[in-house]
């Protein structure tokens, strides 16, 4: 027995003590408390008889090693984690244990051997816990690093897809500043990064677009609605306008909320002048900048769609009196060049509402909107008559013309464009001919006053 | 077998003076006891360790850093990881029984014991505690054979664990001379190296080389 037996009750740890024979010499109050096995059940008897239980080969060979060579063992949690059947305060589970094994020399100089048991129940739980801890934050790390390779992938692809698009494309904040455009809108724009870098993506507008371009831009802006937009960019370098095509739409995060813009730079300029060319050709009379046929008839028929009953409006025929003279003297050059005044005298004549147009030929047709009286139907005619009739310089000379002017009135003289044409058509032949006789006349007339003083010279 | 003999053998001013039987002497009753250890190591880590022929040197205390980094060439810069026992052994010597694995070969062990999951970067307390446990093994595995073949019982102490550069390793000794006793364990998957020192003062090695030349003798 040792010297002290209340030391060994005094620790805070399982103390076991064996005689050489490996039988238990103390059993201290840890011990009993934590194996609930008493002093009788010990005391005297091997490992495995006081403990009630075989225990771990482990620790009876470590016990050997002590009493026979006198080797001191430590045996670790982690390998062992609990070799004794001791359990804290009543519960069914194992205490994590950590054991010494030490050998000890008694007064009389016989071989012991000293086993001490610690309880890390509570520690290896901590460490446990930590190092789920940090398996958890490595995963998460792992994770993360995947994501950057990933983002880094995808940013690359971007790059190189932006590159080798055959379009412009921009990033703008939420204010539309450009934050990042590729080499294709360099090259559509003439701009350097520098010159717009920050700077509002839609200042890139020719002036006379910017208003339009604004206002759709202000719609992608506050409505987050998607803009497809075709504007003139005026180049930096030549000054030259060109015509770009923009497609918008707002960038969101996961929460969907808007972060910015993303938007297409297309150069359509060739496709673009082109169809406004067609369009101006369709619409307009490339000679003279008045109205053709098919568009007419469509402001025609809008205002009979839209005529009430009160309402009257007046169709006007306009020829021109021998105007196949004019060409044929002095050649289709100044054939054009009256055509050209007339359809500018005609316009400056009429108000704005009126609607000219030239129909071929040196046949004009007006559409009077508005007019109040037959009277104030006459009035007009009149001034238009005497506009035309003003001399034309043609370079070579001036030449003077009349016209006859044919009118139907809406309702009057029809309700539909074939009979309001026609009657108009009708009476502007009608005057023609009333035209040609009075020149015939007059004609004669000259001639019978040139012959008489031509005779009263002969006379004389 | 390679041997040296680092120290000259000189009355006065070498105490200790080796003779060629003893260093073979020597380097067999190591050969044995570090056999045993690394068999049981093996066991541990269930793979095949692979033992060098034992080198034998005498060395100064104050010499034994040098020699150490000497002797890792280009790993010399790495933290060890010393594992150290004191044994007692009554009527003749008393020795610091060290072993020494790289500081990266320890956890590595550790990593071996717990499972391919653990990170050999975190390594708990408690865990600490089972690389103590494997030195305590092989230390006990080697000290034991040699407390057997001199027939003389041994007191052993626990294990204490430190890692640290080969300078501040071997700092403290209160030794005044080393047995240096470089073996390499090798484990085939993992480039793991170990070393064997017995840190002991003149007494304890004449006393030691006696033991020795006993059980040769005989």
């Amino acid at each position: 027995m040792i010297s002290a037996p209340y030391l060994a009750d005094a620790v805070s740890c399982g103390l076991v003590l064996l005689d050489c024979q490996g039988r238990v010499l103390v059993w201290n109050k840890w011990m009993m408390q934590y194996s609930a096995r008493n002093v009788d059940e010990t005391l005297g008897v091997s490992l495995d008889e006081a403990c009630g239980v075989r225990i771990e080969q482990r620790i009876h060979m470590a016990v050997r090693e002590a009493l026979d060579f006198g080797m001191a063992s430590l045996l670790s949690h982690v390998l062992h984690p609990s070799p004794f059947p001791l359990f804290s305060g009543g519960g069914t589970e194992r205490i994590k244990q950590s054991i010494t094994i030490n050998p000890v020399l008694s007064n009389s100089g016989e071989r012991r051997c000293l086993i001490q048991i610690n309880d890390v129940t509570t520690m290896a739980a901590r460490e446990k816990l930590l190092r789920e801890q940090t398996r958890q934050l490595r995963e998460e790390v792992d994770k993360l690093t995947e994501m950057q390779e990933q983002l880094r992938c995808n940013e690359s692809r971007f790059r190189e897809l932006t590159r080798q698009v055959p379009v412009g494309i921009f990033e703008t904040d939420l204010e539309g500043r450009i934050v990042f455009s590729n080499e294709r809108c360099q090259a559509i724009t003439g701009f350097e990064p520098e010159d717009y870098m920050g700077q509002p993506w839609h200042s890139i507008a020719a002036i006379e677009d910017r208003d339009r371009v604004n206002v759709d831009w202000q719609k992608l802006r506050n409505q987050g609605e998607r803009i497809q937009i075709e504007f003139r960019c005026a180049n930096k370098s030549s000054l030259r306008k060109f015509w770009v095509s923009t497609d918008s739409m707002p960038v969101r995060n996961k929460a969907g909320v808007v972060t910015g813009f993303i938007g297409t730079l297309t150069d359509i300029h060739d496709a673009k002048e082109a169809a406004l060319r067609n369009a101006q050709q369709a619409t307009f009379d490339t000679l003279t900048g008045l109205y053709n046929r098919t568009p007419f008839n469509e402001r025609l028929m809008n205002a009979l769609s839209n005529a009430g009953e009160s309402h009257q409006f007046a169709l006007m025929f306009i020829d021109l009196d021998d105007f196949k003279q004019i060409n044929d003297k002095y050649g289709h050059e100044s054939g054009d060049i009256v055509l050209k005044t007339t359809a500018r005298r005609l316009r400056q004549t009429l108000r704005a509402d009126d609607t000219v147009a030239r129909f071929g030929g040196d046949e004009f047709v007006v559409m009077l909107a508005e007019f109040r009286s037959d009277k104030d139907l006459q009035v007009i005619v009149s001034k238009i008559e005497r506009g035309i009739s003003q001399p034309i310089n043609i370079g070579i000379c001036h030449v003077h013309l009349k016209c006859s002017i044919g009118t139907a009135v809406y309702p009057q003289d029809g309700c539909d464009i074939t009979s309001l044409m026609r009657h108009s058509d009708q009476r502007m032949y009608d005057i023609k001919r009333v035209h040609h006789s009075t020149d015939h006349e007059e004609n004669v007339n000259l001639k019978q006053k040139a012959k008489k003083k031509v005779d009263a010279g002969a006379l004389m | 077998m390679n041997t040296n003999i680092p120290l000259k053998s000189s009355a006065e001013s070498d105490p200790v003076a080796l003779t060629e039987f003893q260093l073979d002497a020597l380097a067999e009753t190591f050969n044995m006891s570090l056999g045993e250890a690394a068999a049981i190591f093996s066991q541990i880590v269930s793979e095949e360790i692979k033992l060098s022929v034992p080198i034998v040197e005498l060395l100064c205390q104050k010499d034994l850093a040098a020699r150490m980094i000497a002797i890792r060439g280009n790993r010399s810069q790495e933290r060890l990881c010393g594992i150290t026992q004191h044994f007692t052994t009554k009527d003749s010597f008393n020795t610091d029984t060290m072993l020494i694995f790289s500081e990266h070969g320890s956890l590595e062990i550790i990593r071996r014991m717990l499972g391919s999951t653990a990170n050999v970067e975190s390594i708990t307390e408690l865990e600490q505690d089972a690389l103590a446990e494997i030195g305590n093994i092989i230390i006990n595995g080697c000290m034991s054979t040699i407390s057997n073949l001199f027939q003389k019982p041994s007191l052993g102490t626990l294990p204490r664990v430190a890692t640290n550069t080969a300078d501040a390793l071997f700092a403290s000794r209160s030794s005044d001379h080393v047995l240096l006793v470089k073996i390499g364990m090798h484990l085939a998957s993992q480039n793991i190296d170990g070393y064997v020192l017995f840190l002991m003062d003149v007494d304890s090695i004449r006393h030691f080389v006696k033991e020795v030349e006993q059980v040769f003798k005989a």
